[in-house]
């Protein structure tokens, strides 16, 4: 008896599977926050950039990050921008070519570039968020999820990177590091073209 | 063999023929692109021969030109992608890609040794050739970020099966193997001459 009780407590408890529900724009705090993970070219920058402030060190990593987060609140509240910056995806796909090119050839840059480059990138990810805002209105919850989102995307793969160039020191993991960065350029490279092409035709 | 063993056999082959394709996750958008740039690379056997013999000859020369090979190629294909997809013109495309497969596959047969720069242009300028080729055959429709995602992803993985299999050549026999493979490489190479001339 107490099998049958369980049996028809559990299946009342069961609720709608929202597994493959579709995450297009910024339809709620959650998809706000996938937002930089599945809206192209939002992952391949965050990717490039976080590359290149983990193969500075964790100790670069604070500053770069802290400067990242204050360009995509800016790039978030800066709305009426997004109507004169018709394609945001060229100007960010451009700073994460650039940032993957510096990881591939151990560019030894000023410090100071790299640091713009986090700010173009957290910028215009700002930017390429308003249209799907635009479309369900601006709230301060979505602009929170996209910053705690993209943030945790690229402190991930920054931190990563550098935790684990720390830890090992060696020629494989540079080199791993290194490939892996030319891979993402020659990803950005064809996405650019191929986006350029679909908008021109 | 015991009688239920036969049986299990034979049901499982039964099923197995009987079995439909599964399509609860159809494929569109970034699924589709993505695995459609994967594809891609794996279905040109011109291409496969050639980016493993990159890995290969990677492999064959050691540090630092087993990781510089394959990272000169996405790089130079990309910007020969860009020229494809923009339309600019490259005469005989097919034949350079026939051509890289021969002198790489010959390079490993012959283990050639030349310095690396030598060998990053070579390969740089072949990877040109590919480029170009899969920028022209990339469809405009695919989802640009997954299709280029999927399509770098088989082309490097190309080159660590090259890598993979050039590491025999830690061992005697393997060396010999290797060799074979990159002689294989490029007679497959002017087989696909053959048939473009």
């Amino acid at each position: 008896m107490s099998v049958r009780i369980a049996a028809a407590a559990i299946s009342l408890c069961c609720v709608v599977a929202l597994a493959h529900g579709t995450a297009v724009g910024l339809q709620g705090t959650f998809n706000a926050f996938l937002f930089s993970v599945l809206e192209p070219p939002a992952p391949v920058a965050l990717f490039a950039i976080g590359l290149l402030m983990g193969s500075h060190g964790a100790r670069f990593v604070e500053l770069a990050f802290l400067i990242f987060l204050c360009s995509l609140l800016t790039g978030l509240a800066v709305t009426r921008l997004a109507g004169i910056v018709v394609f945001p995806e060229v100007p960010l796909s451009t700073a994460a070519l650039v940032a993957s090119l510096l990881v591939v050839f151990d560019a030894r840059t000023r410090i100071g570039w790299i640091f713009c480059l986090c700010a173009i990138t957290g910028f215009f990810m700002g930017i390429l968020t308003a249209p799907a805002r635009a479309s369900i209105g601006t709230t301060s919850v979505l602009m929170a999820s996209v910053i705690l989102g993209a943030g945790s995307a690229v402190s991930m793969v920054a931190l990563s990177v550098a935790f684990i160039a720390s830890r090992w020191e060696s020629a494989f993991v540079t080199t791993a590091i290194r490939v892996l960065a030319s891979w993402i350029a020659a990803i950005v490279l064809f996405y650019l073209s191929l986006f350029l092409r679909q908008r021109m035709l | 063999m015991p009688q239920w063993a036969s049986r299990l056999i034979v049901w499982s082959i039964l099923l197995s023929v009987a079995a439909g394709p599964a399509v609860a996750h159809k494929e569109g958008g970034m699924v589709g692109g993505f695995v459609s740039g994967l594809a891609h690379p794996i279905t040109g056997w011109d291409h496969v021969v050639a980016m493993l013999a990159v890995g290969l000859w990677g492999a064959f020369l050691g540090p630092p030109a087993i990781w510089l090979l394959p990272m000169v190629f996405p790089l130079v294909m990309a910007g020969g992608g860009v020229l494809g997809i923009l339309g600019v013109p490259i005469p005989s495309a097919e034949i350079g890609i026939a051509l890289s497969a021969i002198v790489l596959g010959s390079c490993v047969l012959f283990a050639l040794r030349p310095a690396l720069w030598i060998a990053a242009s070579l390969v740089g300028l072949f990877a040109v050739f590919h480029g170009h080729a899969h920028g022209t055959e990339l469809p405009s429709s695919a989802e640009p970020l997954a299709y280029a995602a999927g399509f770098v992803m088989a082309t490097g993985l190309l080159h660590v099966c090259g890598i993979a299999l050039g590491q025999l050549t830690r061992w005697r026999i393997g060396h010999y193997i290797v060799r074979a493979s990159g002689g294989a490489i490029a007679l497959a190479g002017l087989g696909f001459l053959m048939r473009h001339i």
